[in-house]
């Protein structure tokens, strides 16, 4: 709409966006979402430049010389991610509130096993969710077990989705850790004589800050459990839960350039460079997002190119139901991606998280279609783009 | 930040079960005395079901029960749910057909399940899912959301006149019209999201089990949040109640928001472990829904 | 009924099979290795590739009377011991996998590919001789890195033997 926009005006496509972008937060849209913060012009200048913006015309000079179309397109996205307070969501008729749960078990030896309601089916929680652990108690992560996906260990979650797992179900662990930390604390200040607000956590020891006393882990979850020396009162074990609702959804934004050549005698399009910049605000594991944006952007151009899902208009057959109809990208219908992000940590959550599950299929495909009408001079092209239909617009747009 | 804390580039824990070939999808789960399932399915896309022969397949090697939507129905399993109620611009809810796991006497889409066979091997339990032979009187069909709400388009569910389940908008209408007829350029376009399938690498499964003496049921399926299941197979289909119930979603290939739902098979699974007619304290498995 | 009898990751196995057994359910269902997938039943997907006397196949289009007298090397047999095979260490490394799902068969039919290129490879045959095996989580960007890696990776270790044995 906006690439439209701006060749109807003969305007930049990135100047018009520039122009419009929201600088103020929060910023109040119409539609209930409240952006938070963000930095879109960042990602816009990221993502030229590692496209190469710039010297975009004279690869296309150099690509007609070799009877191929270049176009370049270009999509800023905003998303609501971060599923979500359950009163906006109730109001919009949820059937339940998107809430997350997690308990933290600290064993009698200092092993961890945190519990979540958040489900890991390839986002790899086992590690960054142990990431949150080994950074608040300096334990190395294969002393913390993630469990999940089970309701008889874990007692309600509800799930993964929605890019929620690290907004909501990383906050609920947080919110556990602040109360086990709480504690251990207390336990800690009471086996050192020494202030609770002088106890600090390092590299798998309580310490009393400026002094060389300390208690290993493994030793003050020892102390929780034989509860021989405990502090009066105080009740033994090292467990806690906590259940996090959000305030707010989060707002992950990004641009993604997207430059491809068509062959104008057969329509069929080939993707050159693919640019991505997102900005996800803080990361737990950048290999994972960096793997999290990758899959996104092959089911966006999955979309823009290849798939669809079509029924037989006369009986209802549905005649893409196998993998022999429907139009699964394949590593040779992709080129490797140049992905970054940059960060405004998200207020609205602990850990200043935007979630990444999801940007990469939301931003790539008006990428994609906008690069391919630029390169045939017509905008009128529905998606999934296949050969044909390019082949089919561009003599459209030449016989004009 | 430490070298395995917050933004470290730590390589993954869960990666060795998975370059090992030691995953635990659900299609992986072996228990003892494990009975199979296959289901029959509806080759029209709208067509009322006259009758449902299971004779032939109840004779079949190998063939414990043979279980159709009016048994489902009967043993009080309820219809499938929408987890989000919308209300129309007028504020009536939105008018959902009712969908029961197995169709009763109307079939509304191409697959649709109209029994289940639960026999000893996989191979014997879709020999005779061909075995039933079911009478359909073909009704029109639209598959197509436009066409659907042309005058005259097959009506598909009695609850939705028109084939209108809601009217549904958001935001100010007034306020945005006035915002285009002041701007200095209006571009208009017509955009069309082409249709997806999410199309995880693991197919669907679900295997039920039923253990006769603690009368407590579990479900291992392929989901994205297990929890959720459990509520909605208890509370909205009544197939135990929740502490006779457990859900569990083991390794999951993959989701992309088509696992969030609960459908119909694993439901089927999971009553028919228990089904008067099927051999008590079975575990079935419907290892692929084709 | 068919009686097969097969090496199966150095192992010798027998048995006897229902004729349409599939060499993918005869691995899975008879013998309870379920590291070998199957995501489609249209041959497409690739979750299945097993090698069979030393090739990749599908192992969803293999009867298992058909690969009876032959050997098959599946995910579960491809490490040393404790020591991964270079292709998995380079999934690993590379974050080459999320789900987990296509992984076997993706590693599988990357050791055969690397097989076949002695001389080495390049990013566009990676993702020519891929076609076969469909990912959903990675777009594959990380899966081409890793097979990348440990092609040349394994292309070392080669020279260095050669020079050695000389």
């Amino acid at each position: 709409m906006v690439e439209t926009a701006a060749r109807e005006l003969g305007v930049s496509p990135a100047e018009l966006r520039r122009k419009n972008f929201i600088r103020e937060f929060p910023y109040q849209t119409p539609v209930i979402m409240a952006y938070d913060a963000g930095d879109y012009e960042t990602s816009l200048e990221a993502a030229m430049k590692e496209a190469d913006y710039a010297g975009f015309e004279k690869r296309r000079e150099k690509a007609k010389k070799q009877g191929k179309l270049r176009g370049i397109g270009m999509s800023c996205y905003i998303e609501a991610c971060g599923i979500a307070p359950s009163a906006a969501v109730g109001s919009l008729g949820a059937g339940v509130g998107l809430w997350e749960s997690a308990e933290v078990r600290v064993n009698a030896v200092g092993t961890i096993e945190v519990l979540t309601g958040s489900h890991s089916h390839g986002q790899g929680h086992e590690t960054t969710f142990s990431q949150i652990v080994a950074d608040r108690f300096g334990v190395p992560i294969d002393s913390v077990s993630i469990v999940h996906g089970d309701t008889d260990k874990v007692q309600m979650g509800m799930g993964t989705y929605g890019s929620r797992s690290g907004a909501v179900g990383m906050s609920a662990v947080v919110k556990a850790l602040d109360k086990v930390e709480a504690k251990a604390k207390k336990i800690a200040a009471h086996l050192m004589e020494a202030d609770e607000g002088d106890i600090v956590i390092e590299n798998g020891e309580l310490k009393v800050a400026g002094t060389d006393k300390s208690v290993p882990w493994f030793q003050l979850a020892l102390a929780a459990y034989t509860a021989h020396n405990l502090p009066d009162g105080m009740e033994p074990g090292l467990k806690e839960g906590a259940f996090y609702d959000p305030t707010n959804f989060t707002f992950p934004a990004g641009c993604y350039i997207c430059e491809v050549e068509v062959d104008p005698d057969t329509g069929e399009t080939e993707i050159v460079q693919f640019v991505a910049a997102d900005d996800f605000g803080n990361i737990i594991n950048p290999m994972i997002v960096e793997g999290q944006v990758h899959g996104g952007i092959a089911q966006g151009i999955g979309q823009a190119l290849l798939e669809g899902a079509h029924y037989d208009p006369a009986s209802g057959q549905l005649l893409t139901a196998s993998y022999m109809d429907y139009t699964m990208p394949r590593a040779d219908d992709l080129p490797s991606f140049k992905v970054s992000t940059s960060n405004t940590p998200c207020p609205g959550n602990p850990l200043g998280i935007k979630g990444c599950g999801e940007a990469g299929a939301i931003g790539s495909p008006p990428a994609v279609i906008n690069a391919i009408t630029n390169a045939i001079g017509n905008n009128d092209l529905a998606m999934p783009a296949t050969a044909q239909k390019v082949w089919s617009a561009l003599k459209a747009a030449t016989k004009h | 930040m430490g070298i395995e804390g917050i933004g470290a580039r730590v390589a993954r824990k869960e990666d060795k079960r998975f370059i090992t070939g030691s995953g635990r999808y659900v299609d992986d789960m072996v228990v003892p005395g494990m009975k199979h399932a296959a289901f029959v399915r509806s080759p029209h896309a709208h067509a009322d079901i006259k009758k449902i022969d299971v004779k032939a397949a109840q004779a079949m090697p190998g063939v414990i029960a043979v279980l159709t939507g009016k048994e489902i129905k009967a043993d009080g399993i309820g219809n499938l749910i929408c987890g989000w109620m919308i209300h129309s611009k007028d504020g009536s809810p939105m008018k959902m057909g009712a969908w029961s796991p197995m169709a009763v006497d109307r079939v509304r889409y191409v697959g649709d399940a109209v029994a289940i066979v639960v026999a000893e091997t996989k191979g014997q339990a879709r020999d005779a899912a061909e075995a039933v032979e079911v009478t359909y009187k073909e009704k029109k069909s639209v598959a197509d959301a436009v066409e659907a709400l042309k005058k005259g388009a097959p009506q598909l569910h009695p609850e939705a006149d028109g084939n209108l389940i809601y009217d549904w908008e958001i935001g100010d209408s007034a306020a945005t019209d006035a915002a285009i007829a002041k701007a200095a350029h209006v571009t208009k376009m017509h955009i069309v999201n082409n249709r997806l399938v999410p199309n995880a690498m693991e197919p669907r499964a679900a295997l039920g089990h039923y253990d006769k003496g603690e009368d407590h049921y579990t479900c291992w399926t392929t989901s994205q949040n297990p929890h959720v299941a459990r509520l909605v197979m208890s509370a909205f289909y009544n197939v135990a109640p929740e502490n006779k119930l457990r859900v569990i979603a083991p390794d999951v290939g993959g989701g992309f928001g088509s696992k969030i739902f609960i459908y119909p098979e694993e439901i089927v699974c999971l009553w028919a472990s228990s089904a008067p007619a099927s051999r008590s304290n079975g575990w079935l498995t419907a290892p692929k829904a084709s | 009924m068919s009686q097969v009898e097969m090496v199966v990751n150095g192992r010798k196995v027998s048995g006897t099979v229902e004729d349409r057994t599939l060499l993918v359910h005869y691995l899975r269902e008879h013998l309870g290795m379920t590291g070998t997938h199957v995501g489609c039943d249209t041959s497409q997907c690739g979750a299945c590739v097993v090698h069979m006397d030393g090739k990749a196949v599908k192992s969803c289009s293999i009867l298992a009377a058909q690969a009876s007298g032959s050997d098959i090397v599946t995910i579960e047999g491809l490490a040393n011991g404790a020591d991964l095979h270079p292709v998995q260490a380079a999934f690993r490394e590379h974050h080459g996998l999320q789900c987990g799902f296509c992984t076997p068969g993706m590693i599988m039919a990357a050791t055969d590919m690397i097989a076949r290129h002695p001389e080495g490879l390049d990013e566009k045959t990676v993702r020519a001789e891929l076609e076969g095996n469909i990912c959903r989580c990675t777009g594959y960007h990380n899966i081409v890195k890793a097979i990348l890696a440990a092609s040349k990776a394994m292309g070392k270790a080669a020279k260095g033997k050669t020079k050695k044995a000389a």
